[in-house]
């Protein structure tokens, strides 16, 4: 035994010098074959879509190299190879293989072939008979591959790439707005029946722009979101039923008329809160007051109501109802009031409830817009293309909210920019035609509810929409804090005119 | 009689080697294949065309080599008896008996000269004397002195009035050694030879015949187990219908080596490592032994006589295939 350790101590500095030829050799080939498969999918990249190409083709060059040294050391000669590569390298005609075999073997040929082989051994050295070097075709490849996947990084991706990858990246937020609606939704007063026509278009427009994310045509993927939101936002708005917006502003100009009032002022703040419960009490109390009100109240009432019955025609049966309720107290037929004041009640409590439901809906509809147009713009080629491409690459982790910030500064009031999820999209528009709106989860993530200073101004993280999409909503707000604020009766008229004129010439 | 050793050989076949060198111009490869065949013992077959030194050779390792030599010329007319001896009528004494008069065979070296000449039946002859050391006349068996050694010599088949050997004789010949026709600096040499008074004396190298007498020693060289395998994938090559076989075995090869081709290469590659100076059996060696213990084993078809392919290029390509990688 301590004859063959002899000749396999010997041979352990060879071992070592084999493997480590063996590593660098390798690394070598993975350096070539991780170059190669980089250069590779950067080719893709700049054929088709592959927002992960960086990530991947360095992915790629290390698993290379990595698996060239695993390899390497996986299939480093064992002793026996070593004595055979030994003999082979320095010509030793086999002796040092055969001293290893026969090591145990004691007779007098044995004992001399292995002082020759362990002698001849001896003469050389691992690291000047063995020196590291790399057959030249592998170097040729390693550097030729090297080389191609540099280019590849380096040349410019096509425009209809970026295009693509800013498709993609819209989809991906009209996704997000699509969930963003689907919670709001779930917030409004929906019957069991409307929240599942709910969901079900919601799921359905989710499964649609899935589809059309992976689309391989910009063109083709904008109009398929852009059908998809179509059929989404009808699914919404029939919700609403008939005649929601007229009702929803029938109920604003009652609030408005009604706050503040001594006999009907309860009534005037819950339609203000937006709150059919409350607004339903208020009316059913006041029937009940009527047989203990002096008679000039009552007429009084009776005026207001009849008033109010032609403020809330948008809702015909709430205004039949307080119509009917203000005539009957005008002639002095206090239960027939009564009656028709429990009835006006609960058509008002009715009405509010589908206006709740309509501005939810309008809400929903509203970000599905903005998401269509989003998409639109970037397949028509107005986007960002510095985005685009570092989107397209997978750079844009981590720099999408900082570009697109400061990108909106440099731009006033018309680039106010929509930093997407980190992604860094921006867009700019005419001023004169379009509103920046701040929509919570339209505008990607670190983007909500900041506000930028700058040499502008100061502006709000946001997109830009047509006036015409906001008009409904900045209504029916402006409305609610009329009603509900101490503003000055002079001013809530003017500011009520000036929606009327525009909803009117809508 | 000293314990042999490596260096021993060594020296014995390199004062064979001198010796024959007195006398034999050039030849240094047929004369290191002869020796080695010898030191391994087995029987030679020199192929070349008349008067390259072939009897010349044999002759001068039979001076050296002090050993008892006889010479039969092989012609048509040869009989098997004229070889191997026959039994005689003799009258002694008035008692008439059978009395056996050994041939030439009974010899340490037997030059069968042009042995392609004879009748297959006669060179048939010669094929229990070559593998079992005994001749058989009659009823008895009688062995040869030891050690003995058919150096047998041919002129090529394609010469008219010739009997090519038959396969198993062929098999029973460890090396068949091709004799290459001299260079202009041998032909000179052989001339200068010619021209001298005296033909020169070759001495006896006792320490030569002590290596011959000791084959235990020689199957004692170790031979590392790739060597081994190597050498058993080159006799598997050599058949048309293994699967290991080259191309050039798969369409020029009739049939290929037997198992006595793998004892010769495995033999020979023993005996050339101790005279290359080395205690074990390498790559190399067997290499070198490959055409001369191949080629006479490995019949071609038609094809190859066709493609003019010799032997020794078969056995190139199987060497190549067999190789360790």
């Amino acid at each position: 035994m301590e004859r063959k350790l002899d000749v396999r101590m010997a041979l352990v500095p060879w071992r070592q010098r084999l493997t480590l030829l063996g590593v660098v050799r390798w690394l070598v080939i993975g350096l070539a074959a991780g170059a190669l498969l980089a250069a590779l999918v950067w080719g893709w990249a700049h054929l088709f879509l592959l927002p992960s190409a960086a990530v991947v083709s360095v992915v790629a060059l290390v698993f290379g190299l990595l698996f060239a040294v695993v390899w390497a050391l996986w299939t480093r000669p064992g002793v026996v190879m070593t004595a055979r590569r030994v003999d082979r390298t320095l010509g030793l005609g086999d002796r040092i293989s055969t001293a290893l075999e026969f090591a145990t073997d004691d007779g007098p040929l044995m004992r001399s072939q292995r002082q020759d082989a362990l002698g001849r051994l001896g003469q050389f050295q691992p690291a000047r008979s063995l020196p590291v070097k790399v057959e030249r075709k592998w170097l040729i490849s390693a550097a030729v591959c090297v080389a191609l996947a540099v280019a590849a990084a380096l040349i410019p991706l096509p425009d209809r790439v970026l295009r693509q990858a800013a498709v993609r990246t819209e989809i991906e937020q009209a996704k997000e707005a699509a969930a963003e609606a689907e919670k709001q939704m779930e917030k409004a007063p929906l019957t069991e029946e409307q929240r599942e026509a709910m969901k079900q278009a919601l799921a359905e427009l989710q499964r649609e722009l899935a589809a059309a994310q992976s689309e391989f045509d910009p063109e083709e993927a904008a109009k398929k979101v852009q059908e998809a939101l179509a059929k989404a936002e009808d699914s919404l708005a029939s919700l609403a039923g008939p005649g929601a917006e007229a009702r929803t502003r029938a109920l604003a100009g009652l609030a408005q008329q009604l706050g503040g009032d001594a006999q009907l002022g309860q009534l005037g703040e819950a339609l203000a809160e937006q709150d059919p419960a409350k607004a339903q009490e208020a009316l059913e109390k006041l029937a009940e007051q009527l047989d203990e009100m002096p008679a000039g109240e009552r007429a009084e009432l009776a005026k207001k109501l009849q008033r109010a019955g032609q403020m809330a025609k948008g809702d015909p049966g709430l205004a039949q109802a307080l119509t009917q309720a203000g005539q009957d107290l005008a002639v002095g037929d206090l239960s027939a009031a009564a009656e028709n004041l429990s009835a006006a009640a609960q058509a008002t409590a009715s009405a509010q409830t589908q206006a709740n439901v309509a501005g939810a809906v309008t809400q929903a509809v509203g970000q599905l817009s903005q998401a269509g147009e989003g998409v639109q713009q970037a397949a028509s080629g107005e986007f960002d293309r510095e985005a685009a491409r570092q989107v397209a690459q997978g750079q844009g982790q981590g720099q999408g909210q900082g570009q697109g910030q400061g990108q909106g500064q440099g731009q006033g009031t018309g680039g106010t920019g929509m930093s997407s999820g980190g992604k860094g999209t921006d867009w700019t528009g005419d001023p004169a035609q379009f509103e920046t709106v701040f929509t919570p989860g339209q505008i990607g993530q670190g983007s909500q509810g900041e506000v930028t200073s700058g040499p502008q101004g100061v502006s709000l993280g946001g997109r830009q929409l047509p006036y015409q999409q906001v008009l409904g909503q900045y209504a029916q707000t402006a409305r609610e804090h009329l009603s509900a604020s101490q503003v000055p009766e002079e001013l809530k008229s003017v500011v009520e005119q000036y929606f009327s004129d525009l909803e009117g010439g809508q | 009689m000293a314990e042999l050793t490596a260096e021993r050989v060594v020296e014995g076949v390199r004062a064979l080697e001198n010796q024959v060198a007195r006398a034999v111009v050039g030849q240094r490869e047929v004369v290191r294949q002869t020796v080695i065949a010898l030191v391994a013992g087995g029987h030679v077959l020199l192929e070349g065309v008349p008067g390259l030194g072939k009897t010349l050779l044999v002759r001068t390792l039979a001076d050296a080599l002090g050993l008892r030599f006889n010479r039969v010329q092989f012609t048509p007319d040869l009989m098997p008896a004229d070889i191997t001896g026959t039994n005689l009528l003799v009258d002694e004494g008035g008692t008439r008996s059978f009395k056996f008069m050994p041939g030439p065979v009974f010899a340490n070296l037997l030059l069968a000269d042009e042995i392609n000449r004879a009748t297959p039946k006669t060179q048939s002859s010669l094929l229990e004397a070559m593998q079992e050391r005994q001749v058989t006349v009659g009823e008895a068996t009688r062995k040869l002195p030891a050690p003995f050694f058919v150096l047998a010599t041919q002129n090529p088949v394609e010469q008219e009035g010739t009997y090519p050997l038959p396969e198993a004789q062929l098999d029973r010949f460890f090396f068949k050694i091709l004799v290459p026709f001299p260079t202009a600096d041998e032909l000179t040499k052989i001339l200068d030879l010619t021209l001298r008074p005296a033909w020169p004396q070759i001495e006896h190298v006792p320490e030569a015949a002590e290596v011959l007498g000791n084959p235990a020693f020689i199957r004692s060289v170790p031979v590392a187990s790739h060597l081994k395998e190597m050498a058993v994938q080159m006799v598997l090559a050599s058949h048309p219908d293994q699967p290991g076989a080259p191309d050039m075995v798969r369409q020029y090869v009739r049939f290929g080596c037997s198992p006595r081709a793998l004892q010769a290469l495995v033999l020979a590659s023993q005996v050339r490592a101790l005279l290359e100076g080395r205690f074990n059996v390498a790559q190399e060696d067997l290499e070198a032994v490959a055409r001369p213990a191949m080629r006479h084993r490995i019949g071609l078809n038609f094809e190859a006589q066709a493609d003019a392919v010799a032997a020794d290029h078969v056995v190139d390509a199987i060497v190549k295939a067999a190789a360790p990688k």
